[in-house]
């Protein structure tokens, strides 16, 4: 869930945020035969894979994401 | 040595019209062809390079190789063509056709065949990247890095890449206006790209538009009146205008950047990294339709060439098209219009010329400029009422794109895969 809602939140950011990120995570995500763009509501993560996607997302908003890693 | 100083001020710009090209140098092997942009595109396309994909792949080597190709190659044609030998005559020429295609102003005067430092007051690329983006977090400058470095082995007749660039001040970091660059033969390797000329094209005449009251010819007789080029004592370099920084990179630099780009991402991430790629960087064209197009249309220069021949809201795209025809990007033809959806058809568009040119034919279109330059075009025409002049804000700029109705474009055929020209359809989301 907690990736879902991230993804939600970047895509209410500046527009093409959500594709933007979607580029930078190619290679986090990749290893684990994922993309953001198919993450669903049940979609699961490691926490560090999370944090690093957090961190990244953060870094295109230009400020702290509230999404929390449950 | 005696040397005309004309000859040192004056680059030598071929306007090709019934080609749509704008073409430097004489022969064959060195010449390229230039094409307008703006700061928003240029500085846009280099985040997503330099910064985006560079999460995945080490970009910055691609930049600044793809800039000294172009440099090195064309400037050797042209001290040849010229005949420039003395290296301080060239770095006059040098300076001036760095200027001349609004890139800014620098002193080479303590470059020598062993490097040396290369300060500027006026960079193109680092006042475009703080207007669009804010204070970078690290020295802009790579495509002058790259350029000084090509520029560097033609003055001196050196091999290829044998001065490596850095930069060790950038007024986009520090707010200011001083850039300090260096060229040494110590330092970080780029790759060597080497191709000359300026491609292939098929030559062909663009479809005739349907029916519209702008008069092409006048246009373009008006576009290419226009002080459209940099001038190192009289601008600084810079060609502020239209509420943009244009410039005049050869497209084979776009070209180059974005599909080595485009490659390595297609090498790691198959199709999934192209099909993430390819929106930023027809985003990069969109930002500069809304920023230039948007810019042209609000202009003093519209108002009395073109507008008084805009009878209908469709002239007003109508009259783009004649105005882009300027710009060097190929031959551009609006052929279906309605307030709902358009088609435009480009032959001998410069993503298409450029790949078969550096790369043969592609498995994919690799046309992206133009998706988000007709975007853009009938984005702002259908949606945002430019005819009424509005400001061209980043939330008029977020309005049009996230809209519902928002456009959305198709390419129907990609002249760079062998079709006879490309060919887009602009329709509304759903």
């Amino acid at each position: 869930v907690s990736l879902f809602k991230l993804n939600e939140w970047i895509k209410a950011k500046e527009p093409l945020a959500f594709t933007r990120l979607s580029m930078i995570c190619l290679p986090i995500l990749s290893p684990l035969g994922l993309s953001l763009r198919n993450v669903q509501p049940d979609t699961k993560v490691p926490p560090d894979v999370f944090g690093e996607i957090k961190t990244k997302a953060e870094e295109v908003a230009g400020q702290p994401c509230p999404v929390q890693n449950n | 040595m005696t040397i005309h100083t004309e000859k040192l001020n004056t680059v030598p710009l071929q306007v090709v019209a019934d080609l749509g090209r704008m073409v430097v140098g004489a022969d064959a092997a060195s010449s390229k062809a230039h094409i307008l942009h703006c700061n928003y595109y240029n500085t846009y396309l280099l985040r997503t390079i330099w910064k985006d994909a560079g999460n995945f792949m080490d970009t910055r080597p691609i930049l600044i190789g793809a800039a000294a190709e172009q440099a090195r190659v064309q400037l050797c044609g042209l001290f040849r063509d010229l005949e420039i030998i003395d290296p301080t005559h060239r770095k006059v020429f040098v300076t001036n056709f760095y200027a001349w295609q609004g890139f800014g102003t620098v002193d080479l005067t303590q470059l020598t065949a062993s490097g040396g430092v290369v300060t500027s007051s006026s960079q193109h690329y680092a006042e475009g990247w703080k207007t669009q983006f804010g204070k970078a977090d690290a020295p802009v400058g790579l495509m002058t890095q790259g350029w000084l470095s090509g520029a560097a082995d033609a003055i001196f007749d050196l091999e290829p890449g044998t001065l490596k660039p850095s930069q060790s001040e950038c007024a986009a970091v520090t707010g200011g206006k001083s850039n300090v660059f260096h060229l040494s033969t110590e330092g970080e390797e780029f790759p060597i790209y080497n191709v000359g000329g300026v491609g292939s094209t098929l030559g062909t005449a663009a479809p005739e538009p349907v029916t519209n009251n702008v008069d092409s010819a006048t246009v373009a007789q008006a576009v290419l009146g226009l002080p459209l080029f940099g001038d190192a004592q009289k601008t600084a370099g810079l060609v502020d205008t239209f509420g943009v920084l244009i410039s005049w990179h050869p497209h084979q630099f776009y070209d180059r950047a974005s599909f080595e780009m485009v490659h390595k991402a297609i090498e790691l991430f198959g199709d999934e990294g192209r099909e993430l790629a390819e929106p930023l960087l027809e985003e990069a064209g969109h930002r500069c339709a809304f920023r230039t197009f948007g810019g042209i249309w609000r202009s003093p220069e519209w108002a009395a060439v073109v507008e008084p021949m805009c009878k209908t809201r469709e002239d007003w795209v109508h009259g783009m098209a004649a105005v882009v025809n300027c710009a060097g990007w190929g031959k551009v033809s609006c052929t279906k219009l309605t307030e709902n959806e358009a088609e435009f058809v480009v032959v001998d568009d410069y993503e298409s010329v450029g790949y078969n040119h550096l790369y043969g034919t592609p498995d994919f279109a690799p046309t992206y400029l133009f998706k988000g330059g007709f975007r853009g075009i009938m984005n702002l025409v259908y949606n945002g009422d430019i005819q009424s002049k509005p400001s061209l804000t980043e939330e008029l700029y977020s309005d049009l794109i996230t809209r519902d109705n928002a456009f959305e474009v198709e390419v129907l055929s990609c002249q760079a895969q062998g079709a006879d020209r490309s060919v887009y359809r602009v329709s509304r989301n759903g």
